[in-house]
């Protein structure tokens, strides 16, 4: 038989795994995630979160979301939000502790209590920079690529020009040459 | 040093009865992890041994369970010794606090609005405590304020610093605006109960 004592150990070790699971759960996740009130203020953030802006948990919950993405948008991205209950992969720019601005994916849903009403906003991002960076990438070789070919062309215009002129002149020599054997015979 | 203690002081404490969660433990134990590293907590445990009380924030402490109130304020008073921390520091460690505890995100569904969080105070304090009451006093929109009162506890005026740092952070998640607090009652100054004056 368990006695009491031991039953309420158990019940603080389970807790204790809990807790450890939700931390994790939160921790762990690669993507950048943080959850908001509906006022917009930011309740918790995870690593992630803090390594893509650069502010840790103790700067960053408590804080607007306007800490992190322009006024203008929040207004929008709320009123969207209440709307739709939710936003799959809008491009936004959010600006970093350094005050850069960071292409990202922001993707959120709603969370509502029983009685229908929101009482939290789950966000999370996904990190647009390098894939920009590729794209710039790209788009640069592209316009290398083009100038290179205009380049060719151009050469092969003068290259085909010149040819047309050299046989023009071997014509004409040989129209010449005809001439003045004609004269002389 | 702003904050000092008698060693009958600390034996008082350590006698008082009444249990405080071991989430507040934790949220010390992170508070001093971020500033000064393991080396730091070390020095904060050995302090407290000093004061007589064997413990260790990372293996004893399971923040669920249940620890001697005197407790409390005996890690609030090794670390502000160990650290020189005054009541600016304090402060700012309260309104550290409630972003890290497990048990404030147990109450997060309900910070929808500063009325929800003044509602809720009341229960989120005796989740923490199993002495004192908080009574969510007054709360007024249009003059921007908010009146809490804390009845039946007196642990040390260094707890009612904490506290006053602790309540600002809690409202400014509601708010989002700015936090001044000021402690207007308290009961190490003779006063019946404690009362903090919370403005945005």
């Amino acid at each position: 038989m368990v006695n009491q004592e031991q039953k309420i150990k158990t019940l603080l070790e389970d807790m204790e795994l809990l807790e450890g699971y939700t931390e994790d759960l939160f921790s762990f996740a690669p993507l950048p995630l943080c959850f908001i009130n509906p006022a917009g203020m930011v309740l918790e953030s995870n690593p992630a979160f803090e390594s893509m802006t650069g502010y840790n948990q103790n700067e960053a919950v408590g804080e607007k979301l306007s800490l992190f993405v322009n006024d203008e948008y929040l207004k929008e991205f709320l009123n969207k939000l209440i709307e739709k209950g939710e936003i799959n992969g809008e491009e936004i720019l959010i600006k970093n502790k350094e005050g850069e601005d960071i292409p990202v994916f922001i993707f959120a849903k709603v969370r509502k209590t029983e009685e229908k009403e929101i009482n939290g906003i789950f966000i999370s991002f996904f990190d647009l920079t390098e894939i920009k960076k590729k794209e710039a990438e790209i788009q640069k070789n592209k316009k290398e690529l083009e100038e290179k070919i205009k380049e060719m062309e151009k050469f092969n215009q003068l290259v085909v020009g010149r040819e047309l002129k050299m046989a023009e002149l071997k014509e004409r020599i040989k129209e010449l040459e005809d001439k003045i054997k004609k004269i002389e015979g | 040093m702003e904050y000092e203690a008698t060693q009958e002081e600390i034996k008082r404490l350590l006698e008082m009865k009444g249990d405080v969660r071991g989430i507040v433990f934790k949220t010390d134990y992170l508070f001093v992890l971020d500033k000064f590293g393991e080396e730091g907590v070390k020095k904060v445990e050995q302090e407290i041994e000093k004061m007589g009380y064997s413990f260790s924030y990372k293996k004893n402490i399971n923040s669920m369970d249940f620890y001697p109130i005197g407790l409390r304020a005996v890690s609030l008073l090794a670390i502000s010794k160990v650290f020189n921390f005054g009541k600016k520091e304090i402060e700012e460690m309260g309104k550290v606090a409630p972003k890290s505890s497990i048990m404030v995100k147990f109450f997060m569904r309900y910070f929808l609005s500063i009325k929800n969080i003044f509602d809720k105070a009341g229960e989120m304090w005796s989740k923490h405590y199993t002495v004192g009451e908080l009574e969510a006093f007054d709360i007024n929109m249009d003059k921007k304020y908010a009146i809490m009162r804390i009845h039946d506890i007196s642990l040390h005026h260094i707890f009612c610093d904490y506290l006053q740092g602790y309540f600002s952070s809690i409202i400014r998640m509601g708010i989002g605006e700015d936090i001044i607090a000021e402690r207007t009652k308290c009961i190490h100054r003779g006063d019946d109960y404690h009362e903090v004056v919370l403005r945005w």
